[in-house]
Parts: C-alpha cells; sequence; structure tokens
C-alpha cells in the first residue's frame, strides 16, 4: 500500500483542488453558508417588496439567469424546475380575489376578481422569484455542502440530521418503491382502479415499516461507531469576503426591491 | 494489550421474546481470522451486535482484551471493535463517502488532521480515494460494500466483525472483497454463508445453531464433516463438493 502523505500535503491537495474548483467558477470562491444566507437574504427582500412592475421582475429574472449563465449552470434547468411552485401558487391566487366579494352574483365576482388581479399577479410572481432564487443555489450547490450550510448556520440539529437523511436515503426509497411496484405489476397486469389505489395503500403502509426498520439498523450502525447524539463534521469553513460581498449585494439589492 | 474476545455463557432474548443466544461460550484470539457459520436465524447477527455493544447480554459476558461488556464500557469497547453492517446502505448514512469515512474517528474526538489522515489512508486502502467525494448512493454496490469497510478501518479497532461481507457481489467485487480480507491485520469475526470464502481465508470457524455452538475447529476439518453441515443448514464448498478434497459423512 501507498505511504500515507503529511497532513500539509493533504491540505496542499485540497487547497490546489478549491482554486481549480474557483478557476472553472467564480461563485465557488463563496462558501456554501455564504451562498445560503445571500439567497435567504434576497428571498426576504422578494418576499416583502413583492414586486410586480414588470420591467423589476424581468431585471430580478436577468440577474438570477446571468448569475446562472456565469457559473455555468443550466438556465433551462433552473428555469423548469422553478415552475414546481406555480401550481400552488396559482391555486391560491386564483382563490384570493373571493375575499373581496361582496355580493355573491356575476357581477360581485367579476367586480372582486377585477379588484385583485394586481394581488394575483404578485401572487403568483412573488413566490415564483423566490423558489428561482432557490433553484440557483441549489444548483451551485452540493447538497452536502447545503447541509453543512444550514447546519454551520445553527438550524436545529434534530432537522438537519433529519434533511441529511432525506437526501441519503431517497433514492433508497425511491429503488424500494419502483421494485415493489413492478413486484406488483409482474403479478396483477390488469387491475381495477380501486383494487389498485388499495394495494398501494398497502404498499406506502409496508414502505413505512421498511423505513422504521431501516432507520433501527441505521441507529444501530451509528451506535456502533461511536455516535453520542452530536453530528460531528469536520470540515471547518468560515465566512470570508467573498461571502460578505455576496451578502451584502443581496441586501442591497432587497433593499431596494423594499424601497422601489 | 490483550486482543481478545472472549464470550461466556451469553445468552441473549429479544423484547419480543426471541431467545437468540443461549449460554453460548467461545474465544477469539489475537490476531486471528475465524468465521461464524450457520444457517439464518442461528443468532450470527445478535453475536455481532453483542461484540460491539449495540445488544447487551440479558445474562453471561462479553469481554473485549481486558474490558467487559457494560453500559459505561461502551465507549472503549466501540473504539476497539469495528462492525461492518451487511447492507452498505444501513452502514453509510452520511452525505458524502469521506463524510461517512471520517464519522467514527470524529467521533473518537480525534483532531481534523489526523481525521483527514486516517479517511485518506481507509479509502485508499480499500481503492476507493478517488470517490471520496461522491455521495453512497452514487456508486455500486461493490464499491459501497468496500467503502463501509473504510468506514471501521479508519476508526483502526483491534477487532473487525464482518457481516456477511461477500454478500451479493458479482465474482470480481467478491475477490476484490477477499483480497481485502486477506490482507487485515486485525483479529477478525466473519458471519457469512460463503462457505468457499470461509474454507479459503478463515482458518477456524464457530458453527452456530438455534443460539448455541455446535461446533468449533479447523474450518477445513468441519466443513468436510457433510452430516454436521447438513444437520445444521449448511453445505460443503465447492472444494470438498467437487472432489478437491475427501469428504466425510459418518459423523
Amino acid at each position: 500500500m501507498p505511504a500515507k502523505p503529511a497532513p500539509e500535503q493533504l491540505d496542499n491537495r485540497a487547497a490546489a483542488a478549491a482554486a481549480d474548483t474557483a478557476a472553472a467558477a467564480p461563485l465557488r470562491v463563496v462558501s456554501p453558508q455564504g451562498r445560503l444566507l445571500a439567497a435567504v437574504v434576497l428571498v426576504f427582500g422578494i418576499v416583502l417588496g413583492a414586486p410586480h412592475q414588470l420591467l423589476i421582475v424581468a431585471a430580478l429574472v436577468a440577474l438570477v439567469l446571468l448569475v446562472a449563465y456565469i457559473v455555468q449552470v443550466s438556465i433551462r434547468r433552473i428555469l423548469l424546475r422553478s415552475l414546481v411552485v406555480l401550481p400552488i401558487s396559482g391555486m391560491i391566487s386564483l382563490f384570493w380575489p373571493l375575499r373581496l366579494v361582496q355580493q355573491w352574483n356575476l357581477d360581485g365576482l367579476a367586480s372582486a376578481y377585477a379588484q385583485g388581479w394586481s394581488q394575483m399577479l404578485t401572487l403568483i410572481i412573488t413566490p415564483w422569484l423566490c423558489v428561482l432564487v432557490m433553484m440557483l443555489l441549489i444548483a451551485t450547490c452540493h447538497q452536502a455542502d447545503l447541509l453543512y450550510a444550514v447546519k454551520r448556520l445553527h438550524l436545529p440539529h434534530v432537522l438537519v440530521l433529519l434533511l441529511s437523511f432525506m437526501y441519503r436515503y431517497a433514492d433508497t426509497l425511491r429503488a424500494q418503491l419502483r421494485a415493489s411496484h413492478r413486484a406488483l405489476a409482474a403479478r396483477a397486469p390488469k387491475m381495477g382502479t380501486r383494487r389498485q389505489v388499495l394495494l398501494y395503500g398497502n404498499l406506502a403502509g409496508s414502505m413505512l415499516v421498511r423505513a422504521y426498520d431501516r432507520g433501527e439498523r441505521i441507529h444501530a450502525a451509528m451506535l456502533a461507531r461511536g455516535f453520542n447524539g452530536i453530528l460531528t463534521h469536520k470540515r471547518e469553513e468560515r465566512i470570508g469576503t467573498p461571502d460578505i460581498a455576496l451578502i451584502l449585494g443581496a441586501a442591497l439589492l432587497s433593499v431596494a426591491l423594499y424601497l422601489v | 494489550m490483550s486482543c481478545s474476545i472472549v464470550y461466556d455463557k451469553v445468552s441473549y432474548t429479544y423484547p419480543d421474546g426471541t431467545q437468540a443466544l443461549r449460554e453460548l461460550s467461545f474465544t477469539l484470539d489475537h490476531g486471528e481470522h475465524v468465521a461464524l457459520l450457520g444457517p439464518n436465524g442461528a443468532g450470527k447477527s445478535t453475536i455481532m451486535l453483542l461484540s460491539n455493544g449495540v445488544l447487551l447480554p440479558s445474562s453471561g459476558s462479553v469481554t473485549v482484551g481486558t474490558v467487559t461488556l457494560a453500559k459505561d464500557t461502551l465507549v472503549p469497547i466501540r473504539q476497539r471493535v469495528g462492525l461492518l453492517f451487511q447492507d452498505p446502505d444501513d452502514q453509510m448514512f452520511m452525505t458524502t463517502v469521506r463524510d461517512d469515512v471520517a464519522f467514527g474517528p470524529l467521533n473518537q474526538g480525534l483532531a481534523a488532521a489526523e481525521v483527514e489522515q486516517r479517511v485518506w489512508q481507509a479509502l485508499q486502502d480499500v481503492g476507493l480515494d478517488e470517490q471520496a467525494d461522491k455521495a453512497p448512493q452514487e456508486l455500486s454496490f461493490g464499491q459501497r460494500k468496500r467503502a463501509a469497510l473504510a468506514t471501521i478501518l479508519a476508526m483502526e479497532p483491534d477487532f473487525l466483525i464482518l457481516d456477511e461481507p461477500s454478500s451479493n457481489l458479482d465474482p470480481r467485487g467478491r475477490r476484490r472483497m477477499m483480497e481485502l480480507v486477506r490482507k487485515l491485520q486485525h483479529t477478525v469475526l466473519i458471519a457469512t454463508h460463503d462457505l468457499d470464502m470461509a474454507w479459503e481465508l478463515l482458518p477456524r470457524s464457530i458453527i452456530i445453531d438455534a443460539g448455541q455452538v455446535i461446533a468449533i475447529g479447523p474450518t477445513q476439518e468441519l466443513l468436510c464433516d457433510e452430516a454436521l453441515l447438513e444437520a445444521h443448514g449448511l453445505e460443503p464448498p465447492a472444494a470438498v463438493r467437487y472432489g478437491a478434497v475427501g469428504r466425510r459423512t459418518d459423523r
């Protein structure tokens, strides 16, 4: 087996790798927690400012996409993923004017929607912009780094553990679901909808039991390696100048959004 | 420092009333590589969980070196006994391979530089240093098995307790895992149904059934005893079945 490198050699290797990464993607000089903080500040700005003027919205979208272009992540992917919020925000927006209805007839409804259309627009645009910013954040961070950043920002320990496990085991759960689905399909090529619903209900139940079993085994594995309830982490990144610059930029933009 | 594990009349009953072990006794001596053989439900996993203190015996004692397993000795015992679970997805729960391998050393309270060194060495030993920053779910099954082994090697334990290290591996993955096991300098107990691996790698075997020790002895001698194997849900390895060595059916 090759000889162990000295710790300083390891540090140099890590530094060289970091420098390569930084050269490839400018945003990577900013730590994950810096990026996360900047994104949260910007989301606050969007929520408080609730921009709905076309020019401001267009400028914000252009800014997010410009950053995506600079850091070389897929603009199309970010845009598509951000649409995930539209069914929910669309539904809320659709029903919002009903609170303005004074007479429950056709005229009353028309009048309420005429009064509330700008709020409707805001209810769609604001969450979409927030999700767009978050999608950019997710695209520029490895999930593990993001989880670490969340931990560094002092989110409750249990929540960080839960998020880590959700990320780690989502694929395993998906694979188990797929396997169970195939097993069902293989033995029941023709099945009525009612029966299918019942079977999938059972499947969900069995998934829950399996997840519980796995949880027990994972806990045993954690105990076996000295786990004492605290998830220790070896990375000790601190917020540096590029982080502060990015967070300040986001804060200024937020203030501007609020004032406009 | 004494490097043996002594099971002395150990019994264990699960909370649902299932008695998994009944007054079971055996000793693992320093540097030995031993196979733990037996049918499903024989109590192999319970023995493994007891070795590391994940379970505590209902009666009898488990002594690791000079330390007897009890609630207040869990920390020193877990530092000395590394436990490898059968399913690497149970073993590896962190978001990257590097973080997972670092988990044990960090819990030992080691300094960051030492942890980094151990992580690098363990991953190098199992041939996965290039995969350190991947998420465990991004590795192949064989790679995950080896990474799981790295997670305990990084803790530098004196004893390794491995549960089915070669199960579900393709021939190349199995061979690679066997090479890794062969190189281990630790005292090793391997629970396995892979009798060919036991035949090839593990000089001594313990056969258990229904929570009791049935036989202890040289692996190749026990695995030639067809009647013994058949009585306890096992079958001879290929070397015996295909006539490389003589069978014994007189037991």
